[in-house]
């Protein structure tokens, strides 16, 4: 079933001929079927997701568009609250710990979420076919961020930039693994609040969420922590995926019963993958999801391409 | 940068007040989603769309979803509220609605602590998020 629902939008020219398939793959299971279904892959998902440190909103759009029969406005809605919940419920922890950073994370949500309604208007209004294979290539560029970006835990700031003095962004944390404080300071402010426009508009056209961007943006553009860049990371999503689901919701295009077995599942898979992840093999387990997002970014892009040129 | 000889770090009042407050939300949100996904599921509040139904429905577009379902656009889904799956979409609606609340309370926290370029950014962002959430993108 699902490899016949992988091979429809191919197989189909137009949404006449796309019919048929359809009505095939709904009729073969009951709605709690999908329900559940979907509620146990979105556990697996979320587990992945974790364990191949990436975030589940990225993994999720991929992945369901290619696999489920949903069509591409609801993936990307269920996307959306997926990657709200997912960062709401990490949030006030990491909030009260002193791991995230409202003073590092407010100037970038801010111009984040500008660019995420920006770009949830743009993603409903553009033809899907377009809007899928442009996500086939955010998809592969997000592959190539992965392979190739490097990483710094501590990163050195010599010179504080004037609007990082003037907002304040700087902070110390408790490392428990150093077993000390650990103070921390930005540089390159003004670059990062225009990327994050860049960044909240991808996030928002596909309904991603965008820890994939925020990670390297606020550990190497900005010089925080890695793990103080982490934890910001969600709470800039809760703000960035609250804008630009305010559009998914005038449109109506979340469905409860895509968007709510999403949401449960995700949250218990990635509860799940953080108690794995002590005993995992990482590195393997990072190189499927950079399979399995390289094979759900070509589908995407195989979908536009036949899609805009037919 | 490390530094051994520093005292614990303390969190900002105005942060730890907001973690809080999101936590308290939280529970309420995921406590509200379950329960209405419940009515929904189980039809104990009927849906002008039986629940059976949305997987014949699911492959089109969100505009011919809700042409062929009679789901209403912007806030007009707010009169449907009597239905089982508006009760199951208002509960989704819940998360970004209580984050532009929980951001108005920022701004205050903020204005209470007399942070004033933090409380400016919060109010900006309550603007930037009722622009979002009052449908005028979506027209």
């Amino acid at each position: 079933m699902l490899i016949v629902t992988l091979a429809a939008p191919c197989l189909a020219q137009d949404a006449q001929a796309a019919t048929a398939p359809q009505a095939l793959i709904q009729a073969s299971l009951p709605w709690w079927g999908w329900a559940l279904l979907l509620f146990g892959f979105t556990v697996a998902l979320g587990v992945v997701a974790v364990v191949g440190g990436v975030g589940g909103g990225v993994l999720f759009v991929p992945i369901v568009s290619a696999v489920f029969p949903f069509h591409f406005d609801f993936v990307r809605g269920a996307g959306l609250m997926v990657a709200l919940c997912g960062a709401l419920s990490a949030g006030p922890i990491l909030l009260r710990t002193g791991l995230a950073s409202m003073r590092l994370g407010w100037p970038m949500a801010l111009f984040g979420s500008i660019g995420s309604i920006a770009g949830a208007f743009l993603g409903l209004s553009l033809p899907t076919g377009l809007v899928e294979g442009l996500l086939g290539l955010a998809i592969m560029g997000i592959v190539v961020l992965m392979l190739f970006s490097s990483r710094s835990d501590f990163p050195v700031v010599e010179r504080v930039d004037p609007v990082a003095r003037l907002l304040g962004i700087r902070g110390s944390y408790y490392d428990d693994s150093l077993g000390r404080p650990v103070s921390w300071q930005a540089h390159r402010t003004p670059v990062a609040l225009l990327s994050y426009v860049a960044i909240g508009m991808i996030g928002g056209m596909f309904g991603l969420g965008a820890g994939w961007a925020n990670v390297p943006a606020l550990n190497l553009l900005l010089g925080a922590p890695l793990k103080v860049a982490v934890a910001t990371s969600g709470f800039i999503m809760t703000i960035n995926s609250t804008s630009a689901a305010w559009v998914y919701v005038n449109r109506a295009a979340i469905l409860p019963l895509i968007a709510v077995p999403s949401v449960a599942g995700m949250m218990i898979g990635t509860r799940i993958g953080a108690q794995l992840l002590p005993r995992a093999k990482a590195r393997s387990i990072r190189w499927i999801v950079i399979g399995l997002m390289t094979i759900a970014g070509l589908r995407s892009l195989l979908v536009g391409v036949t899609e805009v040129f037919s | 940068m490390t530094d051994a000889g520093n005292p614990m770090p303390r969190i900002e009042r105005t942060q730890a007040d907001f973690a809080r407050l999101l936590a308290r939300f939280v529970s309420f949100a995921l406590a509200a989603l379950f329960l209405s996904f419940v009515l929904y599921a189980t039809e104990l509040v009927p849906s002008a769309v039986r629940i059976s139904e949305v997987p014949t429905h699911w492959h089109l577009s969100a505009a011919e979803y809700a042409a062929r379902t009679e789901t209403r656009t912007g806030w007009n889904w707010l009169s449907q509220i009597g239905q089982g799956r508006t009760i199951a979409f208002a509960a989704l609606a819940l998360f970004p609605a209580g984050m532009v609340v929980l951001t108005a309370a920022s701004a205050l926290l903020y204005a209470r602590d007399r942070v004033t370029a933090y409380g400016l950014i919060s109010f900006v962002e309550v603007i930037v998020l009722l622009v979002a959430a009052s449908g005028v993108l979506a027209r």
